[in-house]
């Protein structure tokens, strides 16, 4: 494969946030978290994965891959901004239910990426890990179960980082601002 | 395997004895804390599962494959005790900063424990993991030098679910 597949990547990167940037104000705030956070997580867990045929310049660190991680991002953004489009509907409950529903809408989309990531083979398993997913229960014969609880599980620690980060910046500067009004007064 | 039974005897001592001194303390839904903490840190080993080896516990120890929740609730007291005496010293500081502080004293704490469980036996790492290191230890120790920048990468994505979670119950 050429270099089509990381521009596509960029590019598509680049439509998501202009268009988020209506709807939220801080979204490269959330775009700067959502990529810390997965590159933390593909850096732990590296050994389990296997990057493959994109171009040098897409790799960070061994075979962690920061086009990998904006294709992961984007799905983050653009489930979280679907779910926050829906949300002023719910009245009680309404940070649960965001991130459950989140939550779901990332467990189908994920689960897309990663097949399509295996069909354009910049993804592969090592052979411990084919071995392991061979072994668990398929659903359907087809997609093995292990990988439709990793999905939600990597995506809830995400999320988490996400909006832990999100809520104690807020709190930090309307902090900030009270303070400010005070000693104007 | 006299290092094992000494292990889980402290781990589940301690463990239940930090949820007393919580309750006695007055402190505000332990349980639900414990078990979100207990289920922070089961997905992170669910999720890394290949990669580690945890030999010799009985069998009921284990959860699933090499995961076993003598080492989880390992991880809870270490996370549980950190928040603890953080959160005393530094009552005044903010979130934002203290999140820091939690990161290095759970390096301080989690290097030398790392160091003793693989000395011991207990903890091994799969050779899928084995092949990636660079081969360097840390100093006086048999943990390899990935470990100081590999605690706080996963700790930090714990200790954020962590408070998220608590924070979602908490606005039920």
């Amino acid at each position: 494969m050429q270099w089509e597949f990381e521009v596509g990547v960029i590019l598509l990167t680049l439509l998501i946030l202009t268009i988020l940037k209506k709807s939220n104000k801080k979204i490269y705030r959330r775009f700067g978290l959502a990529f810390l956070a997965v590159i933390l997580f593909e850096y732990f867990t590296h050994p389990l994965w296997i990057n493959t045929n994109l171009q040098p310049w897409a790799y960070l660190y061994l075979d962690v891959s920061w086009i990998i991680t904006l294709c992961w991002v984007n799905l983050i953004l653009v489930s979280m901004a679907i779910v926050e489009y829906i949300a002023p509907k719910y009245r009680r409950y309404r940070e649960l239910k965001k991130f459950l529903l989140t939550m779901v809408l990332i467990t189908i989309s994920g689960l897309y990426l990663e097949w399509l990531f295996l069909r354009l083979e910049v993804r592969q398993y090592p052979e411990v890990i084919k071995e392991y997913l061979d072994a668990t229960f398929r659903i359907g014969n087809v997609i093995p179960i292990i990988e439709i609880l990793y999905i939600p599980t990597f995506m809830a620690l995400i999320i988490g980082f996400v909006r832990y980060w999100e809520l104690t910046l807020d709190s930090a500067n309307s902090e900030n601002k009270k303070q400010v009004r005070r000693k104007k007064k | 395997m006299i290092w094992l039974l000494l292990f889980e005897v402290f781990t589940i001592t301690f463990t239940i004895g930090l949820w007393i001194f919580m309750k006695n303390k007055g402190y505000k839904n332990i349980t639900r804390k414990f078990l979100i903490l207990f289920f922070s840190v089961l997905l992170f080993e669910f999720m890394s599962e290949p990669m580690w080896l945890n030999d010799g516990f009985q069998k009921w120890a284990y959860i699933w494959q090499d995961i076993t929740w003598i080492i989880t609730l390992g991880w809870v007291g270490i996370f549980m005790f950190t928040f603890l005496i953080v959160d005393y010293t530094f009552r005044k500081t903010p979130e934002k900063k203290k999140f820091w502080i939690y990161l290095l004293f759970l390096e301080a704490i989690v290097v030398p424990i790392e160091a003793g469980l693989v000395i011991s036996g207990i903890r091994s790492y799969a050779p899928i993991l084995a092949n990636t290191l660079s081969g360097y230890f840390i100093p006086l120790t048999n943990v390899p030098i990935e470990a100081v920048y590999a605690v706080p990468l996963f700790t930090s994505l714990i200790i954020c679910f962590y408070k998220y979670a608590n924070y979602l119950f908490d606005r039920r």
